[in-house]
Protein backbone atom coordinates (compact mmCIF):
# COMPACT_ATOMS: atom_id res chain seq x y z
CA UNK A 1 0.00 0.00 0.00
CA UNK A 2 1.40 3.40 -0.94
CA UNK A 3 2.57 5.85 1.71
CA UNK A 4 0.49 8.45 -0.15
CA UNK A 5 -2.63 7.28 1.64
CA UNK A 6 -4.93 8.03 -1.32
CA UNK A 7 -4.19 11.76 -1.59
CA UNK A 8 -6.69 12.26 -4.37
CA UNK A 9 -9.42 10.49 -2.46
CA UNK A 10 -8.92 12.65 0.60
CA UNK A 11 -9.17 15.91 -1.31
CA UNK A 12 -11.28 14.80 -4.25
CA UNK A 13 -13.76 17.38 -5.27
CA UNK A 14 -16.11 16.24 -7.98
CA UNK A 15 -16.77 19.81 -9.11
CA UNK A 16 -13.22 20.79 -9.92
CA UNK A 17 -10.80 20.08 -12.72
CA UNK A 18 -7.40 19.02 -11.40
CA UNK A 19 -4.24 18.58 -13.42
CA UNK A 20 -1.31 16.82 -11.81
CA UNK A 21 2.10 15.71 -12.97
CA UNK A 22 3.63 12.59 -11.50
CA UNK A 23 7.41 12.77 -11.67
CA UNK A 24 8.96 9.32 -11.66
CA UNK A 25 12.14 7.46 -12.47
CA UNK A 26 10.78 4.04 -13.28
CA UNK A 27 7.52 2.34 -14.21
CA UNK A 28 7.40 0.76 -10.76
CA UNK A 29 7.74 4.14 -9.09
CA UNK A 30 4.95 5.46 -11.30
CA UNK A 31 2.68 2.56 -10.46
CA UNK A 32 3.40 2.97 -6.75
CA UNK A 33 1.55 6.29 -7.13
CA UNK A 34 -1.07 5.27 -9.69
CA UNK A 35 -2.22 1.93 -8.42
CA UNK A 36 -3.81 3.05 -5.13
CA UNK A 37 -5.34 6.07 -6.88
CA UNK A 38 -6.98 3.87 -9.46
CA UNK A 39 -8.28 1.46 -6.86
CA UNK A 40 -9.74 4.34 -4.85
CA UNK A 41 -11.29 5.92 -7.96
CA UNK A 42 -12.85 2.59 -8.91
CA UNK A 43 -14.37 2.31 -5.46
CA UNK A 44 -15.74 5.83 -5.83
CA UNK A 45 -17.34 5.00 -9.17
CA UNK A 46 -15.35 7.41 -11.32
CA UNK A 47 -14.72 6.74 -14.97
CA UNK A 48 -11.14 5.69 -15.61
CA UNK A 49 -9.19 6.32 -18.77
CA UNK A 50 -5.55 5.51 -19.41
CA UNK A 51 -3.98 7.12 -22.47
CA UNK A 52 -0.67 5.32 -22.23
CA UNK A 53 1.64 3.34 -24.46
CA UNK A 54 1.50 -0.45 -24.68
CA UNK A 55 4.30 -1.26 -22.21
CA UNK A 56 2.72 0.93 -19.54
CA UNK A 57 -0.77 -0.43 -20.17
CA UNK A 58 0.61 -3.96 -19.75
CA UNK A 59 2.37 -2.95 -16.55
CA UNK A 60 -0.86 -1.42 -15.19
CA UNK A 61 -2.80 -4.59 -15.95
CA UNK A 62 -0.13 -6.74 -14.32
CA UNK A 63 0.01 -4.61 -11.18
CA UNK A 64 -3.74 -4.20 -10.74
CA UNK A 65 -4.95 -7.54 -12.02
CA UNK A 66 -8.73 -7.72 -11.84
CA UNK A 67 -8.90 -4.14 -10.61
CA UNK A 68 -7.74 -2.99 -14.05
CA UNK A 69 -10.93 -4.23 -15.67
CA UNK A 70 -12.65 -0.93 -14.97
CA UNK A 71 -10.03 1.04 -16.89
CA UNK A 72 -10.69 1.99 -20.49
CA UNK A 73 -7.37 2.15 -22.29
CA UNK A 74 -7.62 4.95 -24.83
CA UNK A 75 -7.48 8.68 -25.12
CA UNK A 76 -10.63 10.77 -25.20
CA UNK A 77 -8.81 13.21 -27.46
CA UNK A 78 -8.16 10.69 -30.23
CA UNK A 79 -7.55 10.62 -33.12
CA UNK A 80 -4.37 12.64 -32.66
CA UNK A 81 -3.19 15.10 -35.26
CA UNK A 82 -0.85 18.02 -35.72
CA UNK A 83 -3.42 20.20 -33.95
CA UNK A 84 -2.88 20.27 -30.20
CA UNK A 85 -5.87 22.65 -29.95
CA UNK A 86 -8.10 19.99 -31.49
CA UNK A 87 -6.79 17.18 -29.25
CA UNK A 88 -7.48 19.18 -26.09
CA UNK A 89 -10.90 20.34 -27.26
CA UNK A 90 -12.01 16.84 -28.25
CA UNK A 91 -10.72 15.42 -24.96
CA UNK A 92 -12.89 17.95 -23.12
CA UNK A 93 -15.97 17.26 -25.23
CA UNK A 94 -15.78 13.49 -24.77
CA UNK A 95 -15.20 13.83 -21.05
CA UNK A 96 -18.04 16.35 -20.75
CA UNK A 97 -20.37 13.77 -22.29
CA UNK A 98 -19.06 11.09 -19.94
CA UNK A 99 -19.14 12.76 -16.53
CA UNK A 100 -22.16 13.86 -14.61
CA UNK A 101 -24.08 13.16 -11.45
CA UNK A 102 -21.65 11.94 -8.86
CA UNK A 103 -19.26 10.37 -11.34
CA UNK A 104 -16.13 12.20 -12.29
CA UNK A 105 -13.27 10.93 -14.41
CA UNK A 106 -9.63 10.16 -13.87
CA UNK A 107 -7.48 10.31 -16.99
CA UNK A 108 -3.91 9.07 -16.91
CA UNK A 109 -1.64 10.09 -19.69
CA UNK A 110 1.90 9.38 -20.61
CA UNK A 111 2.94 12.02 -23.15
CA UNK A 112 4.91 9.59 -25.28
CA UNK A 113 1.64 8.62 -26.96
CA UNK A 114 1.54 12.01 -28.66
CA UNK A 115 4.83 11.26 -30.39
CA UNK A 116 4.63 11.01 -34.15
CA UNK A 117 1.72 13.42 -34.43
CA UNK A 118 3.67 16.63 -34.16
CA UNK A 119 3.93 19.12 -37.00
CA UNK A 120 7.46 19.33 -38.36
CA UNK A 121 8.05 22.89 -37.24
CA UNK A 122 7.35 22.08 -33.62
CA UNK A 123 9.26 20.01 -31.11
CA UNK A 124 7.46 17.11 -29.50
CA UNK A 125 7.86 18.87 -26.16
CA UNK A 126 6.18 22.02 -27.43
CA UNK A 127 3.33 19.99 -28.89
CA UNK A 128 2.75 18.23 -25.56
CA UNK A 129 2.90 21.58 -23.82
CA UNK A 130 0.24 22.98 -26.14
CA UNK A 131 -2.02 19.98 -25.48
CA UNK A 132 -1.54 20.38 -21.73
CA UNK A 133 -2.10 24.15 -21.67
CA UNK A 134 -5.11 23.88 -23.99
CA UNK A 135 -6.50 21.13 -21.76
CA UNK A 136 -6.23 23.50 -18.79
CA UNK A 137 -8.64 25.78 -20.62
CA UNK A 138 -10.90 23.23 -22.23
CA UNK A 139 -11.40 21.02 -19.16
CA UNK A 140 -11.93 23.87 -16.73
CA UNK A 141 -15.00 23.30 -14.60
CA UNK A 142 -15.30 19.59 -15.36
CA UNK A 143 -15.07 16.98 -12.58
CA UNK A 144 -11.99 15.48 -14.17
CA UNK A 145 -8.57 14.72 -12.75
CA UNK A 146 -5.90 14.61 -15.45
CA UNK A 147 -2.69 12.93 -14.37
CA UNK A 148 0.38 13.25 -16.58
CA UNK A 149 3.33 10.95 -16.07
CA UNK A 150 6.80 12.43 -16.55
CA UNK A 151 9.82 10.16 -16.61
CA UNK A 152 12.40 12.59 -15.32
CA UNK A 153 15.25 10.43 -16.64
CA UNK A 154 14.33 11.48 -20.19
CA UNK A 155 13.51 15.12 -19.46
CA UNK A 156 15.14 17.92 -21.39
CA UNK A 157 14.91 21.61 -20.68
CA UNK A 158 11.90 21.93 -22.94
CA UNK A 159 10.06 18.98 -21.39
CA UNK A 160 10.71 20.59 -18.04
CA UNK A 161 9.01 23.75 -19.28
CA UNK A 162 5.97 21.74 -20.25
CA UNK A 163 6.02 19.90 -16.95
CA UNK A 164 6.42 22.91 -14.68
CA UNK A 165 4.39 25.42 -16.64
CA UNK A 166 1.24 23.38 -17.18
CA UNK A 167 0.64 21.36 -14.02
CA UNK A 168 -0.74 23.20 -11.00
CA UNK A 169 0.07 20.23 -8.75
CA UNK A 170 3.00 17.84 -8.67
CA UNK A 171 3.56 14.44 -7.15
CA UNK A 172 7.23 13.64 -6.63
CA UNK A 173 7.85 10.62 -4.48
CA UNK A 174 5.34 10.53 -1.72
CA UNK A 175 4.01 14.06 -1.57
CA UNK A 176 1.48 16.03 -3.54
CA UNK A 177 2.27 19.73 -3.61
CA UNK A 178 1.21 22.93 -5.41
CA UNK A 179 3.57 23.91 -8.20
CA UNK A 180 4.88 27.49 -7.78
CA UNK A 181 6.15 27.56 -11.38
CA UNK A 182 2.71 26.96 -12.88
CA UNK A 183 1.76 29.44 -15.63
CA UNK A 184 -1.67 30.44 -16.84
CA UNK A 185 -2.51 28.58 -20.07
CA UNK A 186 -3.00 31.85 -21.96
CA UNK A 187 0.62 32.72 -21.19
CA UNK A 188 1.93 29.28 -22.16
CA UNK A 189 0.06 29.41 -25.46
CA UNK A 190 1.27 32.95 -26.13
CA UNK A 191 4.84 31.75 -25.61
CA UNK A 192 4.42 28.73 -27.89
CA UNK A 193 3.66 29.83 -31.45
CA UNK A 194 1.05 27.72 -33.18
CA UNK A 195 2.55 25.87 -36.15
CA UNK A 196 0.77 26.17 -39.48
CA UNK A 197 -1.29 23.21 -40.61
CA UNK A 198 0.60 20.97 -43.06
CA UNK A 199 0.84 22.29 -46.64
CA UNK A 200 -1.58 20.63 -49.04
CA UNK A 201 -0.68 21.84 -52.49
CA UNK A 202 -2.96 23.98 -54.64
CA UNK A 203 -6.61 23.91 -53.57
CA UNK A 204 -9.19 22.63 -56.04
CA UNK A 205 -11.31 25.72 -55.34
CA UNK A 206 -10.37 29.15 -54.11
CA UNK A 207 -13.19 31.56 -53.32
CA UNK A 208 -12.47 35.15 -52.32
CA UNK A 209 -15.10 36.62 -50.06
CA UNK A 210 -15.95 40.06 -48.76
CA UNK A 211 -18.75 41.51 -46.74
CA UNK A 212 -21.95 42.17 -48.60
CA UNK A 213 -25.68 41.68 -48.23
CA UNK A 214 -25.75 38.14 -49.51
CA UNK A 215 -22.11 37.17 -48.98
CA UNK A 216 -22.71 34.61 -46.27
CA UNK A 217 -25.84 33.15 -47.82
CA UNK A 218 -23.95 32.63 -51.08
CA UNK A 219 -21.01 31.00 -49.29
CA UNK A 220 -23.34 28.68 -47.40
CA UNK A 221 -25.02 27.62 -50.65
CA UNK A 222 -21.62 27.13 -52.30
CA UNK A 223 -20.40 25.07 -49.33
CA UNK A 224 -23.51 22.91 -49.26
CA UNK A 225 -23.19 22.20 -52.98
CA UNK A 226 -19.55 21.24 -52.74
CA UNK A 227 -20.03 19.25 -49.54
CA UNK A 228 -22.68 17.22 -51.35
CA UNK A 229 -20.34 16.78 -54.31
CA UNK A 230 -17.74 15.38 -51.88
CA UNK A 231 -20.27 12.76 -50.71
CA UNK A 232 -20.36 13.88 -47.11
CA UNK A 233 -23.20 12.51 -45.00
CA UNK A 234 -26.09 15.03 -44.78
CA UNK A 235 -25.59 15.56 -41.04
CA UNK A 236 -21.93 16.37 -41.59
CA UNK A 237 -22.84 18.75 -44.43
CA UNK A 238 -25.02 20.73 -42.01
CA UNK A 239 -22.02 20.95 -39.67
CA UNK A 240 -19.72 21.91 -42.54
CA UNK A 241 -22.05 24.74 -43.58
CA UNK A 242 -22.28 25.95 -39.98
CA UNK A 243 -18.50 25.81 -39.56
CA UNK A 244 -17.64 27.65 -42.77
CA UNK A 245 -20.31 30.23 -41.94
CA UNK A 246 -18.87 30.90 -38.50
CA UNK A 247 -15.28 31.13 -39.72
CA UNK A 248 -16.12 33.42 -42.63
CA UNK A 249 -18.32 35.55 -40.35
CA UNK A 250 -15.36 35.85 -38.02
CA UNK A 251 -13.12 37.06 -40.83
CA UNK A 252 -15.73 39.58 -41.91
CA UNK A 253 -16.36 40.91 -38.41
CA UNK A 254 -12.88 40.71 -36.91
CA UNK A 255 -10.40 39.88 -39.67
CA UNK A 256 -10.51 42.89 -41.94
CA UNK A 257 -13.82 42.23 -43.69
CA UNK A 258 -12.59 39.97 -46.48
CA UNK A 259 -10.55 36.87 -47.14
CA UNK A 260 -10.24 33.64 -49.09
CA UNK A 261 -11.90 30.26 -48.71
CA UNK A 262 -9.71 27.43 -50.04
CA UNK A 263 -11.03 23.94 -50.60
CA UNK A 264 -9.52 20.48 -51.01
CA UNK A 265 -11.16 17.10 -51.03
CA UNK A 266 -9.68 13.81 -49.94
CA UNK A 267 -11.42 10.46 -50.02
CA UNK A 268 -14.27 10.81 -47.54
CA UNK A 269 -13.11 14.18 -46.34
CA UNK A 270 -13.39 17.88 -46.96
CA UNK A 271 -10.50 20.17 -46.02
CA UNK A 272 -11.15 23.89 -46.04
CA UNK A 273 -9.03 26.83 -45.06
CA UNK A 274 -10.15 30.38 -44.37
CA UNK A 275 -7.55 33.12 -44.57
CA UNK A 276 -8.01 36.79 -43.76
CA UNK A 277 -5.52 39.62 -43.38
CA UNK A 278 -6.38 40.23 -39.75
CA UNK A 279 -4.29 39.34 -36.75
CA UNK A 280 -5.87 36.81 -34.42
CA UNK A 281 -5.95 38.49 -31.06
CA UNK A 282 -6.55 35.40 -28.98
CA UNK A 283 -4.12 32.59 -28.23
CA UNK A 284 -6.98 30.39 -27.05
CA UNK A 285 -9.40 30.17 -29.97
CA UNK A 286 -12.57 28.33 -29.05
CA UNK A 287 -10.92 26.34 -26.25
CA UNK A 288 -13.05 27.46 -23.33
CA UNK A 289 -16.68 26.45 -23.29
CA UNK A 290 -18.53 29.75 -23.74
CA UNK A 291 -20.34 31.28 -20.81
CA UNK A 292 -23.96 30.52 -21.74
CA UNK A 293 -25.14 34.09 -21.08
CA UNK A 294 -22.24 36.03 -22.58
CA UNK A 295 -23.43 37.81 -25.75
CA UNK A 296 -20.30 36.91 -27.74
CA UNK A 297 -17.48 34.42 -28.02
CA UNK A 298 -19.12 31.18 -29.09
CA UNK A 299 -18.56 30.88 -32.85
CA UNK A 300 -15.17 29.16 -32.80
CA UNK A 301 -16.14 26.82 -29.98
CA UNK A 302 -19.25 25.85 -31.95
CA UNK A 303 -17.13 25.20 -35.00
CA UNK A 304 -14.98 22.82 -32.98
CA UNK A 305 -18.09 20.82 -32.04
CA UNK A 306 -18.87 19.94 -35.65
CA UNK A 307 -15.38 19.45 -37.06
CA UNK A 308 -12.81 16.66 -36.90
CA UNK A 309 -9.92 19.10 -36.91
CA UNK A 310 -10.00 22.84 -36.37
CA UNK A 311 -6.62 24.52 -36.25
CA UNK A 312 -6.17 28.29 -36.05
CA UNK A 313 -2.93 30.20 -36.38
CA UNK A 314 -1.73 33.65 -37.24
CA UNK A 315 1.31 34.95 -39.14
CA UNK A 316 2.41 38.35 -40.43
CA UNK A 317 0.33 37.50 -43.55
CA UNK A 318 -2.86 37.21 -41.52
CA UNK A 319 -4.96 34.59 -39.77
CA UNK A 320 -5.74 31.07 -40.91
CA UNK A 321 -8.29 28.47 -39.93
CA UNK A 322 -7.87 24.91 -41.25
CA UNK A 323 -10.99 22.79 -40.99
CA UNK A 324 -11.39 19.08 -41.70
CA UNK A 325 -14.71 17.25 -41.74
CA UNK A 326 -15.00 13.62 -42.69
CA UNK A 327 -17.78 11.58 -44.21
CA UNK B 1 -55.25 24.97 -59.62
CA UNK B 2 -52.93 27.82 -58.74
CA UNK B 3 -53.84 31.41 -59.35
CA UNK B 4 -51.93 34.46 -58.25
CA UNK B 5 -49.50 33.72 -55.43
CA UNK B 6 -51.40 33.17 -52.22
CA UNK B 7 -50.16 33.86 -48.73
CA UNK B 8 -48.53 30.46 -48.43
CA UNK B 9 -46.39 30.80 -51.52
CA UNK B 10 -42.82 31.44 -50.52
CA UNK B 11 -41.16 34.41 -52.18
CA UNK B 12 -38.84 33.65 -55.04
CA UNK B 13 -35.47 34.10 -53.41
CA UNK B 14 -33.56 34.27 -56.66
CA UNK B 15 -35.58 37.15 -58.04
CA UNK B 16 -35.85 39.27 -54.93
CA UNK B 17 -32.33 38.77 -53.59
CA UNK B 18 -31.68 39.36 -49.96
CA UNK B 19 -35.07 40.78 -49.13
CA UNK B 20 -36.53 37.29 -49.43
CA UNK B 21 -33.77 35.59 -47.50
CA UNK B 22 -34.87 37.05 -44.19
CA UNK B 23 -38.22 38.38 -43.00
CA UNK B 24 -39.82 39.15 -39.68
CA UNK B 25 -43.56 38.89 -39.17
CA UNK B 26 -44.95 40.78 -36.20
CA UNK B 27 -48.08 39.95 -34.29
CA UNK B 28 -49.21 42.31 -31.56
CA UNK B 29 -51.56 41.13 -28.84
CA UNK B 30 -52.77 42.93 -25.72
CA UNK B 31 -50.18 41.40 -23.45
CA UNK B 32 -47.36 40.64 -25.84
CA UNK B 33 -45.65 41.14 -29.14
CA UNK B 34 -44.56 38.12 -31.10
CA UNK B 35 -41.90 38.24 -33.80
CA UNK B 36 -41.69 35.27 -36.14
CA UNK B 37 -38.38 35.09 -38.01
CA UNK B 38 -38.25 33.49 -41.45
CA UNK B 39 -35.39 32.72 -43.78
CA UNK B 40 -31.73 32.86 -42.83
CA UNK B 41 -30.35 34.72 -39.82
CA UNK B 42 -26.65 35.58 -39.93
CA UNK B 43 -24.45 38.63 -39.39
CA UNK B 44 -25.70 40.10 -42.68
CA UNK B 45 -29.39 39.90 -41.75
CA UNK B 46 -28.97 40.42 -38.01
CA UNK B 47 -29.21 44.23 -38.27
CA UNK B 48 -32.67 43.81 -39.82
CA UNK B 49 -33.67 41.46 -37.03
CA UNK B 50 -32.27 43.83 -34.42
CA UNK B 51 -34.27 46.76 -35.88
CA UNK B 52 -37.48 44.74 -35.74
CA UNK B 53 -36.79 43.75 -32.15
CA UNK B 54 -36.10 47.33 -31.15
CA UNK B 55 -39.31 48.49 -32.83
CA UNK B 56 -41.20 45.80 -30.93
CA UNK B 57 -39.50 46.78 -27.68
CA UNK B 58 -40.57 50.39 -28.29
CA UNK B 59 -44.20 49.22 -28.14
CA UNK B 60 -43.45 48.44 -24.52
CA UNK B 61 -44.98 44.97 -24.30
CA UNK B 62 -44.79 43.10 -21.04
CA UNK B 63 -43.74 40.03 -22.99
CA UNK B 64 -41.73 39.79 -26.21
CA UNK B 65 -41.77 36.40 -27.92
CA UNK B 66 -39.05 35.59 -30.45
CA UNK B 67 -39.99 32.69 -32.69
CA UNK B 68 -36.92 31.14 -34.32
CA UNK B 69 -38.55 27.81 -35.17
CA UNK B 70 -39.23 28.71 -38.81
CA UNK B 71 -35.72 29.85 -39.68
CA UNK B 72 -33.97 27.96 -42.45
CA UNK B 73 -30.61 28.87 -40.96
CA UNK B 74 -29.24 30.54 -37.88
CA UNK B 75 -25.78 30.74 -36.38
CA UNK B 76 -24.19 32.04 -33.20
CA UNK B 77 -25.33 35.57 -34.07
CA UNK B 78 -28.89 34.31 -33.64
CA UNK B 79 -28.04 33.22 -30.13
CA UNK B 80 -26.53 36.63 -29.53
CA UNK B 81 -29.71 38.30 -30.76
CA UNK B 82 -31.82 36.39 -28.24
CA UNK B 83 -29.42 37.04 -25.37
CA UNK B 84 -29.31 40.77 -26.11
CA UNK B 85 -33.11 40.83 -26.06
CA UNK B 86 -33.04 38.91 -22.78
CA UNK B 87 -30.61 41.40 -21.25
CA UNK B 88 -32.75 44.31 -22.41
CA UNK B 89 -35.80 42.70 -20.86
CA UNK B 90 -33.94 42.16 -17.59
CA UNK B 91 -32.85 45.79 -17.56
CA UNK B 92 -36.36 47.12 -18.23
CA UNK B 93 -38.35 44.77 -16.04
CA UNK B 94 -39.99 42.95 -18.94
CA UNK B 95 -39.98 39.37 -20.16
CA UNK B 96 -38.62 37.57 -23.21
CA UNK B 97 -39.65 34.12 -24.33
CA UNK B 98 -38.51 32.12 -27.36
CA UNK B 99 -39.80 29.38 -29.59
CA UNK B 100 -37.04 27.13 -30.88
CA UNK B 101 -38.91 24.25 -32.51
CA UNK B 102 -37.36 20.81 -32.70
CA UNK B 103 -34.72 21.33 -35.34
CA UNK B 104 -31.60 23.30 -35.96
CA UNK B 105 -32.36 26.22 -33.65
CA UNK B 106 -33.09 23.96 -30.70
CA UNK B 107 -29.95 21.91 -31.27
CA UNK B 108 -27.83 25.04 -31.47
CA UNK B 109 -29.18 26.50 -28.25
CA UNK B 110 -28.87 23.12 -26.48
CA UNK B 111 -25.25 22.68 -27.57
CA UNK B 112 -24.39 26.07 -26.12
CA UNK B 113 -26.16 25.37 -22.84
CA UNK B 114 -28.43 28.36 -23.40
CA UNK B 115 -31.80 26.60 -23.64
CA UNK B 116 -32.06 26.05 -19.91
CA UNK B 117 -31.38 29.75 -19.29
CA UNK B 118 -34.30 30.98 -21.38
CA UNK B 119 -38.07 30.78 -21.25
CA UNK B 120 -38.57 28.39 -24.16
CA UNK B 121 -42.19 27.94 -25.22
CA UNK B 122 -43.28 24.75 -26.86
CA UNK B 123 -43.74 25.27 -30.59
CA UNK B 124 -47.49 24.81 -30.36
CA UNK B 125 -47.99 26.56 -27.04
CA UNK B 126 -50.21 29.59 -27.18
CA UNK B 127 -51.05 29.30 -30.85
CA UNK B 128 -54.71 29.54 -31.84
Amino acid sequence: MSALDHPLLSVHNTDRFRHLAVIHRSVDELLDVFAPMLVAATARGDHLRAAVDDPLSRAIRERLGAAARGIVFGEPGRPYSYSGQTTAARRADRLRDLVGGSRGAIVLTDHSILAGHTATQVSASDHRSVVDASSNLALSGLPVTLICAFDIRHATETTEHGLYWNHPELIDGTTIRPNPRYRAPEDVLAATPVPPAPPLGPPIHELPFANGTTALRDIRAWTRHHGQAADLHPARIDGLVMAINELVSNSIEHGGGHGTLSWWTRPGRVVAQIHDPGHMSTTTPGLRRPDPLAPRGRGIWLTRQVSDILHLWTTPKGSYARLEIGA
Amino acid sequence: MTGPADSTTPPDAASTGNEASFQVARRSEPDRVELVLHGELDINTMPTAQREIEAAQDEGPAVLVLDLAALDFLDSSGVRLVLLAQHHADDTGRHVAVRLGDGHARRLFDTLGVTSRLDVLDVDDGRT
